[in-house]
C-alpha cells in the first residue's frame, strides 16, 4: 500500500459517526436471545441418555446390515494324500482290479530305490486332470502292455499324445507294511475298470491355509497324479499281480473341484471424537475408533463337503485428523477431514463349521493373533448435527487407504487397500 | 466514547454470550458509532445504512456465541468484518435487482496524480470524499485500504476480475488524490 493510502487508513482507523435514531430498539426486538445455560445443564442428562440410546441403536442397525465385498475364487486342485503310506498286499488277489503301487514323477529321483513290493507312496488317492496343467495330454482308456521285471515294479504310462513321459519307472522300497492286505479298503470290481472313489483327504489340511490366505494354490506335479483304478492289461498272466497292473488315467470330470468362496464384508466403524478449533474453519481432532471386520470363507468339494469359516476382527484405533469447516450452521455443520490412524487388533476369532450333505458335523472356535499395528490414511466429507453448542452427531463418508500390516490374516483391507469408508459417531468440540 | 479494554471487554463478551442484555447494550454503545462509520463508507444512503446496521447487529448478537475472544482488538475486528460482509451483501443484492445499469466502470477521466498529503485533512472530510466515489470504486477502495484485501479476494467478493479491481483502485486513488489536493488548495487560500 502506498504512502497516501496508508495515511488515509491510519487517519480513519478510529473515526466514528452518529448512529441512526432508535436503532438499538429495532435490534433488540429482532435479536433472539439464547436460553440461559442453567436450563441447558438441567436437560443434559436426559439428552445424553437419549443420544446414547440412539447411538446404540445405530450401531445395532449397522451391524445387522451386510454389504459384502465378494471375492469368488474357484480353484481346481490336484489332491493328494501327503505323507500317507499304505501297505501293499502280501497276497494279492488275482481277481482284484485294484493295484497299489508307488507312483512318482518321472523326474523325481528321490524315490528311486529298488524293491520287489509295490506300495502306495506319498502320492495319489485321487487324481484329476486339470486343463492346462497336463499340457494337452489325452487320456487314453487303455494303456499299453507292460512287461515287468523280476525285481522291479513298473507302470508304463503310455500315451500317443504324451511325448514327454513314455514310461514312469518306479522302484518299490521295503517297509514294515509289506505284506498287509489293503485290497478290501478299495472299491473294486472284477473287470478291473472300476476305480476306487476316494474322498479328498487333504481338504482339511488345505483349508487350514484359508485362515491365513484367501487363495488355495496347486503345487502338484500332474504327471504323478493322473492315475485311478488299475485295469487289466488283457494279458492272461498269472504273474501279473494286482500290484503290477498299470493304473488307468482318470477323467477329470469324475474328480470334484474344490471351490473357495471368500466374502469380505464392508467394515463398520464407530468413533468418539474430540475436536480442538484453531479458528472458525480449521481444527484438529482425535479420539477412539472401533472397527469390525467380518469375513466368511466357504470351501466346497463337490456336493458333499462344505467348510465354513467366519472370521471377525475387532480393532481399536486412535485417529488424528485435520478438519476444515465450510458450513457452520446452528443445526448442521459441513466439513472436510483428513488424517491418519493407527489401529490395534484386540480381538480375532475364527468360527469353523463343517457340513456334510448340508448337515453340520462339527464346529469350533479359535482365537488368532494379529500383532502388527494397522496404519491407514483417510479423507472424507462429513455432516454433523449440532445437538448442542459443542456436541454433535456426525456421519462421515470418505476414502481410506490401509497399509499392509505384514500379517497373514486376510481382510478386505488386503484386497482393497483403497476403499470407501463410512464413519459415524459423537463429537465434542473444544475451543 | 466508551472503551472496553482487556479483561473487562472479555467479561462483557462472556456475559453477552450468555444472553445478558445489558452486556449486549454495552457492546452496542461501545462500537455502534465506529461500525456506522465503517458501514457508511460502503452504503451511503441513510435508509440503507440503517437497514444494514440493524441486520449486522442482529447477526452479531445471534452469532456472538461462536466468537472466541482472543485479546484486545479481536472483538472490534470481528464486528467490523460482520458489518462489511452485510454491506457487501446489500451491494450485491442491489446490483442484481437494479433496473438501472449498475456502473462499475467509469470513463477514464483521471490522469496520473502525485501522492497527496493527507496529514491535515480532517477525517470527516476524507470520509465524505470516500463516500463521493462511484459505488464500484468505493467498494474496491474500502476493501483494499481498510480491510487489506488483495485484488484476487476483492474480485471474488465483488464478482469482478482482478484487473478490474486493480484499475478501479487506481482510479479511486487518483480521484481522492485530486480531491485532497483541491481541498488543501482551498484551505490555503482561505
Amino acid at each position: 500500500m502506498d504512502r497516501m493510502l496508508d495515511s488515509i487508513k491510519k487517519k480513519m482507523d478510529s473515526y466514528e459517526e452518529s448512529v441512526p435514531e432508535g436503532l438499538w430498539d429495532d435490534i433488540v426486538s429482532s435479536v433472539s436471545v439464547p436460553e440461559p445455560s442453567r436450563k441447558r445443564v438441567a436437560i443434559m442428562p436426559w439428552v445424553w441418555s437419549t443420544l446414547a440410546a440412539a447411538a446404540v441403536a445405530a450401531v445395532v442397525v449397522f451391524l445387522s446390515v451386510n454389504h459384502p465385498s465378494d471375492t469368488l475364487q474357484t480353484i481346481s486342485d490336484n489332491l493328494s494324500v501327503v505323507g500317507q503310506d499304505n501297505p501293499a498286499t502280501s497276497q494279492p488277489n488275482p481277481s482284484s482290479s485294484v493295484q497299489i503301487e508307488e507312483v512318482r514323477a518321472a523326474d523325481d529321483d528321490h524315490c528311486a530305490e529298488k524293491g520287489s513290493q509295490a506300495r502306495l507312496g506319498s502320492l495319489v488317492a485321487q487324481a484329476t486332470v486339470v486343463e492346462g496343467d497336463v499340457q494337452g495330454h489325452d487320456v487314453p482308456d487303455e494303456p499299453e502292455e507292460v512287461e515287468l521285471a523280476e525285481d522291479e515294479t513298473r507302470v508304463a504310462v503310455e500315451s500317443d499324445s504324451d511325448p514327454v513321459d513314455s514310461e514312469i519307472l518306479r522302484s518299490v522300497p521295503h517297509t514294515s507294511h509289506d505284506g498287509e492286505d489293503w485290497s478290501g479298503r478299495m472299491s473294486a470290481s472284477a473287470d478291473g475298470r472300476h476305480r476306487p472313489s476316494f474322498l479328498p483327504e487333504s481338504a482339511g489340511a488345505v483349508f487350514s491355509g484359508a485362515l491365513t490366505q484367501s487363495q488355495m494354490e496347486s503345487v502338484f506335479d500332474p504327471k504323478s497324479l493322473y492315475h485311478g483304478a488299475p485295469q487289466s492289461s488283457g494279458k492272461d498272466d498269472e504273474q501279473e499281480t494286482v500290484q503290477n497292473r498299470p493304473l488307468r488315467k482318470v477323467p477329470a470330470s469324475r474328480i470334484p473341484a474344490v471351490t473357495t468362496d471368500t466374502k469380505h464384508y464392508r467394515p463398520i466403524r464407530v468413533a468418539a471424537m474430540a475436536r480442538w478449533k484453531f479458528n472458525d474453519i480449521l481444527g484438529v481432532e482425535s479420539g477412539v475408533a472401533w472397527t469390525i471386520l467380518n469375513s466368511k470363507i466357504t470351501t466346497s468339494s463337490g456336493d458333499l463337503t462344505t467348510t465354513e469359516d467366519k472370521q471377525q476382527l475387532q480393532y481399536i484405533g486412535i485417529p488424528i485428523n485435520l478438519s476444515a469447516s465450510f458450513l457452520n450452521g446452528r443445526a448442521v455443520s459441513l466439513y472436510a477431514s483428513g488424517g491418519g490412524m493407527a489401529e490395534k487388533c484386540v480381538s480375532a476369532v475364527v468360527r469353523h463349521r463343517e457340513y456334510v450333505s448340508d448337515s453340520k458335523v462339527s464346529s469350533s472356535s479359535d482365537r488368532i493373533s494379529v500383532d502388527p499395528l494397522l496404519w491407514s490414511v483417510n479423507a472424507g466429507l462429513g455432516v454433523q448435527a449440532n445437538v448442542m453448542e459443542r456436541f454433535g452427531i456426525f456421519l462421515e463418508p470418505g476414502l481410506s487407504y490401509h497399509f499392509n500390516d505384514g500379517s497373514d490374516v486376510q481382510t478386505i483391507y488386503k484386497e482393497h487397500p483403497l476403499d470407501f469408508m463410512m464413519t459415524f459417531g459423537l463429537r465434542v468440540s473444544f475451543r | 466514547m466508551k472503551v472496553l479494554t482487556g479483561d473487562i471487554e472479555k467479561r462483557v463478551v462472556e456475559l453477552a454470550q450468555a444472553g445478558d442484555r445489558d452486556a449486549m447494550k454495552q457492546i452496542y454503545d461501545c462500537y455502534s458509532r465506529y461500525l456506522a462509520a465503517v458501514c457508511s463508507r460502503y452504503v451511503t444512503a441513510p435508509s440503507e445504512l440503517r437497514d444494514v446496521l440493524q441486520d449486522a447487529f442482529v447477526k452479531i448478537f445471534d452469532n456472538l456465541h461462536r466468537f472466541e475472544y482472543r485479546g484486545e482488538g479481536s472483538l472490534r475486528a470481528w464486528l467490523r468484518q460482520v458489518v462489511v460482509n452485510e454491506a457487501l451483501r446489500r451491494l450485491r443484492d442491489r446490483k442484481k435487482s437494479s433496473t438501472v445499469e449498475y456502473r462499475w466502470e467509469m470513463p477514464d477521466m483521471e490522469s496520473e496524480s502525485d501522492d497527496a498529503d493527507v496529514g491535515e485533512v480532517p477525517p470527516g472530510v476524507i470520509q465524505d470524499m470516500i463516500k463521493e466515489l462511484p459505488d464500484g470504486y468505493r467498494a474496491v477502495f474500502n476493501l483494499y485500504v481498510f480491510e487489506e484485501k488483495n485484488h484476487r479476494e476483492i474480485a471474488s467478493l465483488l464478482g469482478i476480475t482482478e484487473s478490474t479491481s486493480a484499475s478501479q483502485l487506481h482510479r479511486a486513488r487518483a480521484i481522492l488524490a485530486r480531491k485532497i489536493t483541491e481541498y488543501r488548495k482551498r484551505k490555503e487560500i482561505d
